[in-house]
């Protein structure tokens, strides 16, 4: 009997247990603009980073001789732009190099064009460089081989992600997976997406959804869309309402815990403060997609417009996790 | 206490114990926050630049897989910080989240040494892991 009322407390509490709904790089909070640079680009034309505003970049330093870091990260970032399919043409990886004196133009574009046509690379002067790096706290060693002239750089291994508004979203670690590269960029691609921020200011960050694991009594299958409401502006906002060509209704809902079980509700109105911010998450506020019409898939993309007292609509799509 | 009141006690005691032990050891582990966070406070860059050999945040942090697995740095200072392998502006946070259990070592100028080691623990295992990731626990919070 201790066993079941352990296993029965146990699977109430694991009910509750909040998942991480954010990337799985390192994030920034409130994420800042990018700083842009002016450089020598690979592809011959000047190299801004505002010239991809409105694609994710993935920005890294390195350079054509860096005998194993560079090469394994601009792998990792090809197959990541693969695994996303149609959307990896939004994705841009700009490589900055932290060796000019070897790494010309011409010597990065062969570089790069090996991993990936699209990839492009900057030079520079060594002041301009110098200027990018401590803009973005990337640091480098030179060290000569002993007894040679020939030297290595050692430099920052990671990888900034910048989303299609131009700020500094996350930092990506050397050694994290393909998958999970592909995981962030599609997060970026969809928060970012146009019409994610309303006229009134609201923003609809890293919106997500998922199956629900249970079906519904009558044995329709929901699923739930989260994410992070922020109101910057000075009047205060409300979400009233969502719709989703995906199911039947869209409602939304907060779990809560009665005699030590979830259940939930649904809320007719989502109170949103002025210059607050209210997460839509497991266990906590969330939109049920009501009677779903097809099978979620993970990695596929849903349209989900939500409605706000003040600011109207705002269509968001939510990656399926 | 009337005799056979003892034997009954006994065994609700054992049953009693029986069940939090099986509780701990398989019970997963449910935290409010995922998070450690550190801060770096105000007036940090202003103390250093007095000569004040001031360490702000451990050389080492201890994280466990699927527990508390995401490092939070915090700026409060007036000016950036570079702090492990980010440069971190004025009011900003930086969120990184660990999956794999490891020693990560990071270069960190706010470290006098210049060294910022986090260690990944596995997360506990249901069993014996579990049980004794919970008596530690207990034992750092009643120290």
């Amino acid at each position: 009997m201790w066993a079941v009322v352990s296993a029965l407390l146990c699977t109430a509490l694991a009910a509750g247990t909040a998942q991480g709904a954010g990337l799985k790089s390192g994030e920034f909070d409130p994420p800042r603009m990018a700083p842009d640079f002016a450089l020598r680009g690979s592809d011959g034309a000047e190299l801004r980073l505002s010239r991809y505003r409105g694609k994710v970049v993935a920005l890294g330093f390195g350079y054509t001789f860096c005998p194993d870091v560079c090469p394994t990260t601009l792998a990792d970032l090809a197959q990541a732009r693969k695994a996303l399919g149609d959307a990896g043409r939004d994705l841009q990886v700009i490589y900055v190099t932290v060796d000019p004196e070897r790494d010309t133009a011409a010597v990065l574009r062969q570089y790069l064009t090996a991993f990936d046509p699209s990839f492009v690379g900057g030079t520079g002067t060594p002041a301009q460089l110098e200027e990018v790096r401590k803009a973005y706290g990337i640091q480098i060693e030179k060290k000569n081989y002993p007894g040679s002239v020939a030297y290595q750089v050692h430099h920052s291994s990671y990888v900034y992600l910048i989303d299609r508004e131009g700020r500094l979203r996350a930092m990506k670690p050397f050694g994290v997976s393909t998958d999970d590269v592909a995981h962030d960029v599609r997060i970026l691609l969809a928060s970012a997406a146009a019409g994610q921020s309303s006229e009134a200011g609201l923003r609809i960050r890293d919106p997500w959804a998922r199956r629900a694991p249970m079906i519904d009594k009558k044995g329709g299958s929901n699923g739930a869309v989260y994410a992070l409401l922020v109101n910057p502006g000075k009047a205060p906002d409300a979400l009233v309402g969502a719709a989703s060509d995906a199911a039947g209704a869209v409602e939304i809902h907060e779990t809560y815990s009665s005699m030590g079980m979830m259940m939930m509700r649904p809320v007719k109105k989502l109170a949103l403060p002025a210059g607050g911010k209210v997460e839509l998450k497991p266990g906590g506020f969330h939109l049920m997609l009501v009677n779903l019409k097809h099978e979620l898939k993970a990695g596929e993309t849903l349209r989900v417009t939500l409605e706000f007292e003040r600011a109207g609509k705002i269509p968001v799509d939510a990656v399926v996790r | 206490m009337k005799p056979r009141l003892a034997p009954t006690l006994l065994i609700a005691t054992l049953g009693l114990a029986l069940a939090a032990t099986a509780w701990g050891a398989f019970c997963p582990i449910s935290v409010d926050s995922r998070e450690r966070v550190f801060e770096i406070p105000k007036g940090t860059w202003a103390r250093r630049s007095a000569g004040e050999p001031l360490e702000v945040l451990p050389s080492e942090i201890h994280l466990t897989v699927g527990v508390t697995d995401v490092l939070v740095m915090r700026n409060q200072d007036d000016v950036p910080q570079m702090v492990g392998p980010v440069l971190i502006m004025p009011g900003q946070s930086f969120r990184m989240p660990f999956a794999v259990a490891s020693s990560y070592q990071f270069a960190c100028p706010a470290h006098l040494n210049g060294q910022l080691t986090v260690v990944v623990a596995p997360a506990p295992e249901a069993g014996w892991s579990r049980l004794r990731w919970r008596l530690e626990a207990m034992v750092r919070g009643l120290g």
